[in-house]
């Protein structure tokens, strides 16, 4: 486990600032060479960016810190595929990795960073240690990792709100959808339930029935469900990933989940079917074969 | 059309429960849907009244940017914002510069969001207390108006003294001295997050704290006596400045949409699934109910409704039932819409003035649509098997059962 801690608390804006002055960069139109231009300071970026900017390994470009200059030139040294966070997945803003002495330089050649990342011997430790240093209080703030992804992790949680939000309605619909067929099918059985109970089968056995083809409906609708549920999400992957250009897995079905969908499926199934039953046995044998 | 809508009233209201529960699935599917409508362009059109009310007509940014959402900059901002503004039709081009700096005030010190303004009245934010920023060159220079979450968050005051620098610990720093300013107005800044912290400050002195030359702008706000002639002003604009972009409302509101595409996506998707559901739910209600009253559609036949009015009744049953469901549709979407609104705007990095589920005369109008169709098309099977329906057969299997 690692422990960063920022020199500012500035908002994410500002965090952006520095990957944004890599916009001002432009390609200058010369091509790699060697001698004067391989001694110029080498800048790294992501592959999506250089692909933006139609750039490759050697190109020779000018940056600045601000839009009036001064202007840097840099060399283009490495193009890389960075690891990107989800939070990362959407900007389509241009990146440029620089040497921290170089990007200094061109901020004016103030002994600042942003953030400083410490690697502990003792991981365990990372609490402790970022409590010593938040008690030195000399203009910084120090987080543990896991401070971090959860301070990071915030608009992921809104979004996790909002799914089960969804899923909430979803599962009303799909009561309702339920509730309507097994009425349906109720109304349906009616004569088949009075002469069931005329011959003298029990009133709970009737009811057992009846619980049994709604559980056996909504099981049904679960697999079918599950099925159509593994197809879309393997197309959100594919769409996805292509899209961002990433391997990273937008939408997972895990066990966890399956339980979920077969219990949830399972109650709302013996909830319609026990509610029909009622409606069925409240009525009496006679009636039901309409005598 | 009576006799056919005096007979599906009738047969729905034969069987009340069950209508009953078809309408309350089909309100259920239909305020997803509804909210699904409003979601997908509701954040572009919650973006669009804020940016109408603002009065700018045309927004010029870096280009392939927007506004404030990096820290490029127009290199010759002040110079192309006198341009613009000698155009004819242009009321005002007021040039803005924003960055972050840090405001310490007695011994608390906060981050926050910078705004330099040549000038008062830029109509950049609202003032609702206090003073404006003075004309550019007067004597009283030294002020900033704060936003309303510094008063209410800091209990800054009007008339109270803040520092204002660059950097959080100045002292390190060789350039951008800090500087004393005099809070002189509280405003409403458009599009703050919901703690984010404000200021507006005049340009030369904003400049001075960041330690760089005058001259660029972040964004160059263009108002118009004729917002028509905007389309025309932004072309003339990227003519003359490869290196910007000037968005009329609608282009501001293009390029914001393709930053929210997982918005469009999510709805399509769910919005897809609604339908689906919804036309499910018409299917396999009418159809079941139709197995149930075949001997009542044999003696329709047979007393010389013909097949194409047969087909009429059973269509018309499904888009009675869709049309039933509207009223809930609505109350429930509106109801539903709202908690999830809330739930999305809990997301840091949200302004406070903006939406994600917008109520539009299109959005509601396309769900209605929707759903009346979806009830028609719901009917389609149903229809199909009444209409092939053999009439004696039928009436012969009717009276042996």
């Amino acid at each position: 486990m690692r422990i960063s801690f920022h020199t500012t608390g500035l908002p994410a804006a500002a965090a952006a600032a520095a990957v944004m002055y890599g916009l001002l960069a432009g390609p200058t139109g010369h091509a790699a060479g060697a001698g004067a231009e391989g001694a110029l300071p080498g800048i790294a970026m992501s592959e999506r960016s250089a692909r933006q900017l139609g750039l490759h390994e050697g190109a020779i470009l000018e940056i600045a810190a601000g839009a009036t200059g001064p202007w840097l030139r840099v060399r283009l040294a490495r193009v890389y595929r960075p690891t990107l966070y989800p939070s990362e997945l959407a900007l389509r803003t241009v990146d440029v990795r620089l040497h921290l002495p170089d990007l200094q330089a061109l901020e004016g050649g103030a002994d600042e960073v942003d953030s400083i990342v410490v690697r502990l011997r003792r991981p365990a430790q990372a609490n402790v240690v970022a409590a010593r240093l938040n008690a030195a209080a000399l203009g910084f703030r120090a987080y543990t990792s896991a401070d971090l992804a959860r301070r990071n992790s915030s608009t992921f949680e809104v979004i996790a709100r909002f799914h089960r939000a969804i899923s909430a309605v979803s599962i009303l619909a799909s009561s309702v959808f339920l509730l309507a067929i097994m009425t349906l099918r109720g109304e349906g059985l009616r004569r088949q339930v009075g002469l069931m109970r005329l011959v003298g089968i029990s009133r709970a056995s009737v009811a057992g029935t009846v619980l049994l083809i709604a559980t056996g409906v909504a099981l049904l609708g679960s697999a079918v469900g599950i099925g159509l549920g593994y197809a879309v999400s393997a197309a959100i992957n594919g769409y996805y990933r292509r899209l961002f250009d990433t391997t990273l897995v937008f939408s997972q079905i895990t066990p966890a989940l399956l339980a979920d969908v077969a219990g949830l499926s399972v109650m709302l199934g013996v909830a319609a079917g026990a509610l029909t039953a009622w409606r069925l046995l409240r009525q009496p044998p006679l009636r039901q074969i309409g005598r | 059309m009576g006799p056919l809508a005096f007979l599906v009233l009738r047969t729905l209201r034969r069987y009340p429960v069950r209508t009953a529960l078809v309408i309350l699935g089909l309100s259920v599917t239909g305020a997803l849907l509804l909210d699904m409508t409003m979601l997908s362009r509701g954040l572009e059109a919650s973006l669009g009244t804020v940016l109408s009310r603002l009065g700018f007509a045309v927004r010029v940014v870096p280009r392939g940017t927007l506004p404030f959402s990096s820290n490029a900059e127009i290199p010759a901002g002040d110079r192309l914002a006198a341009a613009i503004a000698a155009r004819p039709g242009v009321a005002a081009a007021v040039p803005v510069a924003a960055t972050n700096l840090y405001v310490r005030r007695g011994p608390d010190r906060f981050p926050s969001f910078a705004l330099g303004v040549p000038a008062g009245g830029s109509g950049v934010y609202a003032l609702l207390d206090g003073r404006d920023l003075p004309p550019p060159g007067s004597a009283g220079g030294g002020v900033v108006v704060i936003n309303r979450n510094m008063a209410r968050l800091d209990g800054v005051k009007l008339g109270d003294t803040l520092v204002l620098s660059a950097v959080p610990q100045p002292f390190v720093v060789r350039y951008a001295a800090p500087r004393t300013f005099r809070v002189v107005g509280i405003a409403d800044f458009y599009f703050d997050l919901p703690t984010q912290r404000s200021v507006a400050l005049a340009t030369p002195a904003l400049r001075g704290l960041q330690g760089r030359p005058e001259g660029a702008a972040s964004l160059i706000l263009v108002r118009m006596d004729d917002p028509a002639g905007a389309d025309a002003l932004a072309r003339w604009i990227a003519a003359r400045d490869p290196h910007v972009d000037a968005l009329s409302i609608q282009g501001f509101l293009g390029r914001a949409a393709s930053q929210l595409t997982y918005f469009t996506q999510f709805s399509l998707v769910l919005g897809t699934i609604s339908v689906a559901v919804s036309f499910l739910l018409i299917t396999a209600i009418v159809t079941l109910s139709l197995e149930e009253r075949l001997g009542e559609i044999a003696m329709l036949r047979a007393i010389g409704f013909a097949q194409t009015r047969i087909t009429g009744l059973v269509l018309l049953e499904g888009v009675v039932l869709s049309a039933a469901s509207l009223p809930g549709a609505f109350l429930l979407g509106l109801v539903i819409s709202q908690n999830l609104d809330a739930i999305l705007r809990s997301a840091p990095s949200v302004p406070q003035n903006l939406h994600f589920f917008t109520l539009t005369a299109p959005a509601a109008l396309r769900t209605i649509g929707l759903l009346l169709v979806t009830g028609a098309l719901g009917g389609l099977y149903p229809a199909a098997v009444a209409a092939r329906l053999g009439v004696a057969a039928t009436l012969h299997g009717e009276v042996l059962s």
